[in-house]
């Protein structure tokens, strides 16, 4: 493969997230922005962590996604008794074999939604963390791929907080976006509405695009050019974070890592081959909003990633764009 | 996409403001450095209060309420008492400016106090500079008219900003939001923010200011606003050196111990300017009890009544030659009396001084002690071993009617006998004269002692002079010029001893005499009016070693001074030449010559436009033949292949050039996101869609990707004038 995207390939992806795009569009209703940052999401190959009131539409966007690339989509709703096994699989001795035998947990999917992961014990969020971050699961020093495309859409309550374990800041660094669902409009609403549909796995979605597909797709996103300047004001993003005296500590590398591959992914989005500062700009919020935390920590975490963000516009905003 | 410029923020622009109001009171307080007013608390308070709230403005926070609420009376307390006390109205006013000044530097401030701040500050300079004509207020008014301005601009600014809204009550003990954000943030932000195009345009304001500044300055008739205001007349004094009419022992070798510049000297030709150099300060006549002073009679018969002039007649007259000129810059600190060589034709100076001159002893004593810089010049000045009194007629007889205190010894029988041995000694059963017995004196002196600062006199009854006279210790200038002077008397020579400078060094064309040149000599009287300068300290051994005249060159003007200090002097005496004023001539001439320079050129500009002209009209009036024509059209196109060639192609290889080999921003990179900017970003006119893809591939696609550059940015400069066809539909 060359070192840079051909025109075609830029041509063909964008035809493929356009069939995504307009597949999703059907059945999530007046989300446009969160539609887009998922496939931005999907195309960097990170993960989503969906902070937001319960019945907006999560589970629906994840099953939505799922079917729309043709692969295989699971569901663990997380509580305080769920077990890392529960999770990833477990070995059980087979009689007949004499052996163990590797069953598969839920997180085998190609796209996993982890419902309210704040819920479980740290020991079984760590174990979905490790999943998220190698694709592959071992249990008693056998190795299993969880195979490709892998994405987890973990959710999280904001506002009920009672038996909860919240995800300390250095797993929060995994997921690549933190995305809130938001209240549709009135007329999306009704929309919906009309529609009827009473639960997630009613819904008919027609594959427009297959893993390898997608597999493909993300390859293409690693190979967007980013030009030295736009590099340059990443760094500078990320440096105001670290001095920004209303922040305890700046973001990472690999946060900054992730802007560069969220805007490699949403150039490629909007059918480039290379990324432009507004690629940057318009995905910082949600790339970098749940690895920031405030000096003066808010009670509500809604609350709290709405002043990060409007710090984040503050130093984006403060920070020349390079022309 | 939006491209504008980031703004700094209303809290960043307090920040800024902050930051400005403390440099400014910085840059005020230092003042005190320079100006003679016992303020070393302020300065060092000052020292450590501004810079510890500049940095830390949140701690302004921590000042206690009572403080804040007590600072006014406190100051008001403060100054009366300070007035009453010192009775130094002008110290009080500067003590006063600078406690204002640290309290507004400390604490948050409203428009007002900003205001406020500045006016403290541009009184505390101001007086400073009229004070002290310093060097160091040129420096200092330019740095603080910058953080002045700068203040003003910002204060603007936030005022706009804040649209009339004030902050509401200012609360001094809560911190503010922009108290709390860091410097290094405020810094990248100014960078940001701040288009070199805006330093560029300031940085030009301000040199086109300072430089208007000086050409007004220079053309400007100089007045003295000291004299004017009578500001030094507030303030008084408090040299730690300087002469005066009664020296003891070691007073000279005290000044001796500080190195600091006490006169300048410019000599109109320094080819005529000899190798020994006196200046004479004061003379002391009467010896008392171990103490010479200038006697009372002596002051009171030998200078005229105090009177104010710019200029004082002497009465030497000139021999041969042009007379030297020379220009004395007389640093304050050293006395009421000015350093002359000898006598003089005239001295001028720069504003009508009080002064009480003495033509028979050729000193000056000015009304009272200068402190700021006191220039003078004085033409025709005798600088030889041999003075004209210029007294009376009747005086000139052998001395018989000069002042007693100039022939008394001043000693007890006991020590007077004891001198007449000493003298007997010296010069033999012989009456020798003046010079012959000074020579003799001074060879006598040098064999019984020897030079040294520290010299200790013997203990013992009588006069302490004698007592060094009869030992063996060895003696500094001050004890041989004594000695010598005693003697002398004892022989019936009138005798006086003279302070003053010896010497100076030579700085590029002027001279620097230090406070460590400090020296006491001897004037012996030579009868009918003359009088003859003996230095026993420096002649005496001269004369034992090798017998020369004692009057003979000295090489005392010791060598060059050189390094860094040298050159600042030389940067101070350049502002002294600016700002002395002796009369205007040498002013119109530095008119008349930037006048005649820049006439000048113009003509000659024009001159050489003309003769251009005039070749053109000549080339172009001869016979067109085919030759001429086809060179003609040869040159026209050839010139306009290269234009457009350098158009279509040669910049663009160039630029690839520069980015194969040079560093930062590719130039088509740079010139696709001039493009970018110019052409309207909201229009969706197919042909700027179309242009406005490719430049954003130009500026930031991968190369290889790129499109022809030339043909895009021929088209991105139509599609720039699309928009506007687009909005006239709209």
């Amino acid at each position: 493969m060359s070192d840079f995207v051909s025109g075609a390939a830029v041509a063909e992806a964008r035809q493929t997230i356009e069939r995504l795009r307009a597949s999703m569009r059907q059945t999530i209703k007046g989300k446009d922005d969160v539609i887009e940052q998922v496939l931005v999401c999907l195309m960097a190959g990170g993960h989503v962590l969906i902070e937001d009131l319960p019945g907006l539409g999560k589970t629906t966007l994840a099953y939505s996604l799922a079917r729309s690339m043709d692969c295989t989509f699971s569901r663990i709703q997380f509580t305080s008794d769920l077990l890392p096994s529960d999770v990833t699989g477990v070995a059980i001795y087979d009689e007949q074999r004499k052996e163990f035998i590797f069953k598969k947990g839920p997180v085998f999917a190609s796209v996993v939604l982890a419902d309210e992961i704040n819920r479980a014990t740290p020991k079984t969020q760590s174990a979905l963390l490790e999943v998220m971050d190698r694709a592959r699961v071992t249990i008693d020093g056998a190795t299993h791929d969880v195979g490709r495309p892998f994405m987890v859409f973990a959710t999280q309550n904001p506002v009920d907080y009672e038996g909860t374990f919240a995800l300390p800041e250095s797993q929060l660094d995994r997921f690549l976006m933190c995305l809130q669902m938001g209240y549709p409009q009135l007329q999306d609403e009704l929309e919906i509405l009309r529609s009827a549909q009473t639960a997630y796995d009613d819904i008919v979605v027609k594959p427009v695009a297959t893993g390898s597909d997608i597999q493909h797709l993300q390859n293409v996103a690693r190979q967007v050019f980013v030009e030295d300047t736009v590099l340059d004001y990443i760094l500078k993003i990320v440096a105001a974070t670290r001095t920004e005296v209303e922040f305890h500590a700046g973001v990472s590398v690999r946060g900054s890592l992730a802007l560069k591959h969220a805007a490699q992914a949403r150039a490629l989005v909007r059918g480039r081959d290379f990324v432009m500062p507004e690629d940057v700009s318009e995905i910082v919020a949600p790339v970098l909003v749940h690895r920031l935390g405030l000096v003066r920590a808010s009670a509500d975490a809604l609350e709290e990633r709405r002043t990060v963000a409007a710090i984040l516009k503050r130093i984006v905003g403060s920070i020349v764009a390079p022309v | 996409m939006e491209k504008k410029r980031p703004q700094l923020e209303l809290d960043e622009l307090r920040q800024l403001k902050w930051l400005l109001g403390g440099m400014l009171a910085l840059s005020a307080i230092t003042s005190l450095l320079y100006l003679e007013i016992e303020a070393s608390v302020f300065l060092v308070l000052g020292a450590i209060l501004v810079p510890t709230f500049l940095i830390r403005p949140d701690w302004s926070a921590r000042i206690p309420a009572l403080v804040h609420k007590l600072v006014f009376p406190g100051v008001v307390a403060f100054t009366t008492y300070d007035v009453y006390a010192h009775n130094e109205v002008l110290a009080s006013l500067v003590r006063l400016d600078v406690l204002l000044l640290l309290y507004r530097a400390c604490h948050y401030r409203r428009r007002r106090d900003d205001l406020q701040l500045i006016v403290l500050g541009l009184f505390l300079v101001v007086m400073a500079g009229v004070i002290t004509v310093s060097l160091a207020f040129a420096l200092q008014i330019i740095v603080f008219v910058g953080c002045a301005l700068l203040l003003m601009f910002v204060v603007t600014l936030v005022d706009a900003q804040e649209g009339g809204n004030a902050e509401g009550p200012l609360a001094l003990s809560v911190v503010p939001a922009w108290a709390r954000r860091s410097h290094a943030v405020l810094l990248r932000r100014l960078r940001e923010t701040c288009d070199w195009r805006v330093f560029a345009l300031g940085g030009g304001l301000f040199v086109g200011f300072v430089v208007l500044s000086g050409v007004l300055f220079m053309a400007i008739p100089r007045f003295q606003l000291d004299s004017g205001f009578a500001f030094d007349r507030l303030l008084s004094k408090k040299s730690t050196t300087g002469f005066s009419d009664v020296m003891k022992f070691g007073d000279v070798t005290d000044i001796q111990q500080d190195d600091s510049v006490a006169l300048r000297v410019e000599a109109s030709n320094r080819a005529q300017v000899p190798a020994v150099l006196y200046w004479r300060l004061v003379i002391l006549d009467e010896y008392r009890s171990g103490t010479f002073r200038m006697s009372a009679g002596l002051k009171r018969d030998f200078f005229r009544r105090e009177e104010t002039s710019m200029r004082i007649a002497g009465s030497e007259r000139l021999s041969r030659g042009q007379p030297l000129s020379w220009t004395f810059y007389l640093e304050p600190g050293v006395g009421r009396y000015l350093p002359l060589a000898g006598g003089y034709r005239q001295i001028a100076f720069t504003e009508p001084q009080i002064f009480r001159a003495s033509s028979a002893l050729q000193l000056v004593m000015l009304g009272r002690e200068p402190v700021a810089m006191k220039a003078y010049r004085v033409e025709g000045m005798n600088t030889g071993d041999r003075l004209a009194d210029g007294m009376r007629e009747d005086f000139r007889t052998d001395g018989a009617d000069l002042p007693l205190t100039m022939t008394d010894v001043g000693v007890s029988e006991n020590d007077r006998a004891v001198l007449k041995k000493i003298v007997a000694e010296i010069a033999g059963e012989a009456d020798l004269p003046p010079e012959k017995f000074a020579h003799a004196a001074m060879l006598w002196l040098a064999k019984q002692h020897t030079y040294s600062l520290k010299s200790g006199l013997p203990p013992g009854q009588g006069d302490p002079l004698v007592r060094w006279l009869t030992s063996k210790e060895p003696g500094h200038c001050e004890l041989f010029a004594g000695a010598f002077t005693l003697l002398a008397r004892a022989a019936g020579h009138p005798t006086r001893v003279v302070a003053g400078f010896m010497g100076g060094t030579w700085n590029d064309d002027y001279l620097m005499v230090r406070n460590s040149d400090a020296h006491a000599w001897c004037e012996i009287s030579l009868g009918r009016g003359q009088w003859l300068r003996i230095d026993p300290t420096n002649d005496g051994p001269r004369l034992l070693a090798g017998g020369q005249q004692a009057t003979s060159a000295v090489p005392n003007l010791r060598t060059v001074e050189r390094g860094w200090a040298a050159r600042l002097d030389r940067l101070r005496l350049l502002w002294y030449r600016r700002i002395v004023n002796f009369d205007r001539t040498e002013q119109q001439q530095l008119i008349h010559t930037i006048k005649a320079s820049a006439e000048g050129t113009g003509r000659r500009i024009r001159e050489e436009a003309a003769r251009i002209a005039e070749a053109l009209r000549k080339w172009l009036s001869q016979p067109w033949d085919v030759a001429r024509f086809g060179t003609v059209v040869g040159a026209l196109l050839f010139g306009g292949g290269v234009i457009l060639g350098w158009q279509r192609y040669g910049r663009f290889w160039w630029a690839r050039w520069i980015n194969r080999h040079g560093h930062g921003l590719d130039p088509i990179r740079r010139e696709a996101g001039n493009w970018l900017r110019r052409i309207d970003q909201e229009s969706s006119v197919r042909e700027v869609l179309v242009v406005r893809d490719q430049l954003e591939r130009l500026r930031y696609g991968r190369r290889e990707t790129w499109p022809e550059p030339g043909p895009v940015f021929r088209e991105a400069k139509k599609a720039s004038r699309a928009p506007r066809v687009g909005s006239a539909r709209g």
